[in-house]
């Protein structure tokens, strides 16, 4: 880290390393695919401020070598952009990153990138989008005006991959549905009163989540052809919090893309803090995922409920671990997941991830990741 | 009955020498409420040295933005800024008098803002031998006082005030501070736990003048008795009055503060 001024901006640099080992549980489904990967990644964050840091440039590139799928060997501007500040509003200019959402299992109203699949199957990482965002800020809430430009699809594991359907995706077969314009038009209202956060979205525009549709190819092999659709998708996200209880719901309506349909996520989180007599925290999750197209559920989450139990220690390591379900109540799938961390010396984070599916059937929407269980290792030395 | 009589009348003197120390004690701490407030905003940039048992040490550095409020408590950001793996890790903070505080926390990664539970009064602050009550905006309602009497603190007349915090997720079941007479500032303070046994002792150094008006400490340490550690806690770079906005300590400034 690094942090000096030239010729009037002051510029902040962040640079990472991070090796990172994946191990397959058991045997492929698929002879191609691979047993484990190795990869590395690297991150720069480089920011720029003048003005009095009125004015932001953001910068951040990143890599990844992989040496089991093709597909995973990638790059992305995660963020190119130029803020602005202005007396009660200000824009974003370039390529940039937008979080909605409150709640843990799912993120069903985030819909402004898209999802970085090859990263992680836990849809956390995603894609630089090209946009202008203008924010204002009122007595009534802040007001957020987007235009995204460019569409980014999806990506997706390769043919030597793991976690990708039994049927591998084809992306040069890939279908965008464009507005005239060519951009898609977001908008979300957000305000906090008290104990409550509120916010309400609209976007419409191409749908980040592709439909899959099996094709035949001319030599007679099938492929899943991603098709993105035209949707309209309006969100709601409420969170309560009290005392030790965040209470959470996100919702959605999705217009288009052939089937409209809702979508909600709802439930707590419940921290003791200080318990056992020591300084960490024991924190409960409990989420409902609902879906009203139920078992055709693209997110594999029509009528599921996720339990986790989350553990901090507080302590000089900054040690955590998560361990949760997601139960399906329709079928006998489940997955269980597993995310710890703990800083290793002043400049490294040593983290650990798993997913392991347990016994799904036919109709579960990660039947085809039925022998894709998984545990990882990997370290990120920062510079 | 007699005997019932002056007992009843020792009772009295007893409960107004305990109202008369009340009264003292809440004005000494209003009075340092005065003399500390009115800057209007101030930044400044923290290094935290945490001290284990066998000395080892571990850096944290962070930069610091209040804001006062008229009639509420202030409006704060904490920007972390080492350890590298929570650099731009942000926290803001709108503490208020008596209710619980409103807290988010902004994860650079996700790009995220999290509201967070602020009931973790009696929590580490990043691992450090401060709680988040320790570090928290000091505002006068959120203890009631008495006055103990006089003692000096290197040389300087100070008041001993006890306090004790309202809140009932506090740690601690008393504070015992050292003020100083002449400019009201604070020297020491004692921190006793939930079981009324010391904790903690906080000392304040190498106090300086800003703005002809605000005296700031350079140093703060903080010794933990029990667990045997000790956290430095070291400003600099102080400004006062810096124009800040309520834009700039909103929910939306958390993404691009430094």
């Amino acid at each position: 880290m690094f942090s000096h001024p030239v010729e009037g901006i002051e510029w902040d640099t962040l640079l990472s390393v991070s090796p990172q080992y994946r191990r397959f549980l058991e045997a492929p489904l698929d002879n191609n695919q691979s047993e484990r990967n190795l990869s590395l990644a690297l991150r720069a964050e480089i920011l720029g401020g003048w003005n009095n840091d009125a004015d932001i440039v953001h910068f951040i590139p990143f890599w990844r070598l992989d040496n089991a799928d093709e597909n995973r060997t990638h790059g992305d501007i995660r963020t190119a952009s130029w803020t602005h500040i202005g007396d009660g509003w200000e824009t974003v200019f370039g390529i940039s990153k937008v979080f909605w959402g409150v709640t843990e299992s799912q993120h069903l109203v985030d819909i402004v990138n898209q999802t970085d699949l090859v990263e992680n199957p836990n849809s956390e990482k995603k894609l630089g989008q090209p946009m202008l965002d203008l924010t204002l800020f009122r007595s009534w809430g802040t007001l957020d005006l987007l235009i995204l430009g460019k569409f980014r699809e999806r990506t997706f594991p390769g043919r030597e991959g793991r976690l990708r359907p039994t049927i591998p995706v084809d992306e040069t077969l890939s279908v965008v549905e464009r507005k005239a314009a060519n951009a898609d038009l977001a908008m979300r209202w957000s305000q906090h009163i008290g104990d409550w956060d509120l916010a309400m979205s609209h976007f419409s525009g191409t749908s980040r989540e592709p439909n899959l549709v099996i094709t035949e190819l001319l030599s007679g092999g099938l492929v899943l052809q991603p098709v993105y659709p035209l949707i309209n998708q309006s969100g709601l996200e409420v969170q309560v919090t009290k005392g030790e209880w965040l209470w959470k719901l996100e919702t959605i309506h999705r217009r288009g893309g052939g089937q409209d349909h809702s979508a909600s996520v709802f439930g707590f989180e419940y921290t003791r803090f200080g318990v056992f007599n020591t300084a960490s925290d024991l924190g409960l999750i409990a989420e409902y995922n609902y879906d009203s197209r139920g078992k055709d559920s693209t997110s594999g989450l029509g009528n599921d409920l996720f339990l986790a139990v989350r553990w901090q220690a507080n302590d000089v390591d900054d040690i955590q671990l998560l361990v949760g379900s997601m139960l399906g109540m329709d079928s006998d799938g489940d997955f269980l997941i597993l995310e710890g961390s703990r800083r290793v010396g002043d400049s490294s984070m040593l983290s650990i991830d798993g997913r392991i599916f347990v016994h799904p059937s036919k109709e579960d929407a990660f039947f085809s990741l039925r022998k894709d269980s998984f545990l990882q290792i990997g370290i990120e030395f920062f510079f | 009955m007699k005997v019932q009589i002056w007992m009843l009348g020792f009772a009295l003197i007893a409960g107004g020498v305990q109202a008369g120390e009340e009264e003292e004690g809440k004005r000494i701490a209003l009075e340092m409420d005065r003399v500390e407030s009115g800057y209007g905003d101030y930044r400044a940039s923290v290094a935290m040295t945490l001290r284990d048992r066998k000395g080892r040490e571990s850096m944290r550095h962070m930069q610091f933005l209040t804001k006062e409020t008229d009639g509420d408590g202030d409006k704060s950001i904490v920007v972390f800024k080492q350890p590298r793996d929570i650099k731009g890790v942000t926290a803001l903070t709108y503490s208020h008098k008596t209710d619980s505080d409103d807290q988010w926390l902004y994860l650079p990664k996700l790009r995220r803002v999290k509201r967070i539970s602020s009931a973790n009064q009696a929590g580490p602050f990043v691992g450090s031998e401060f709680a988040y009550e320790d570090i928290g905006s000091e505002e006068p309602e959120k203890y009631n006082y008495r006055h103990l009497g006089q003692d000096a603190h290197e040389g300087n007349p100070c008041h001993l005030i006890e306090r004790l915090p309202v809140n009932p997720d506090s740690g601690y079941s008393k504070q015992v501070v050292w003020v100083e007479i002449e400019r009201m500032i604070p020297w020491r303070i004692d921190y006793y736990d939930r079981k009324e046994e010391l904790l903690k002792t906080l000392t304040y150094s190498g106090y300086q003048l800003y703005q002809q008006r605000f005296w700031r400490p350079d140093r703060k340490e903080m010794v933990n008795y029990q667990a045997g550690k000790s956290t430095l806690v070291e400003y600099s770079d102080y400004a006062f009055s810096t124009n800040l906005s309520d834009q700039d300590l909103s929910v939306s400034a958390l993404k691009r503060s430094r």
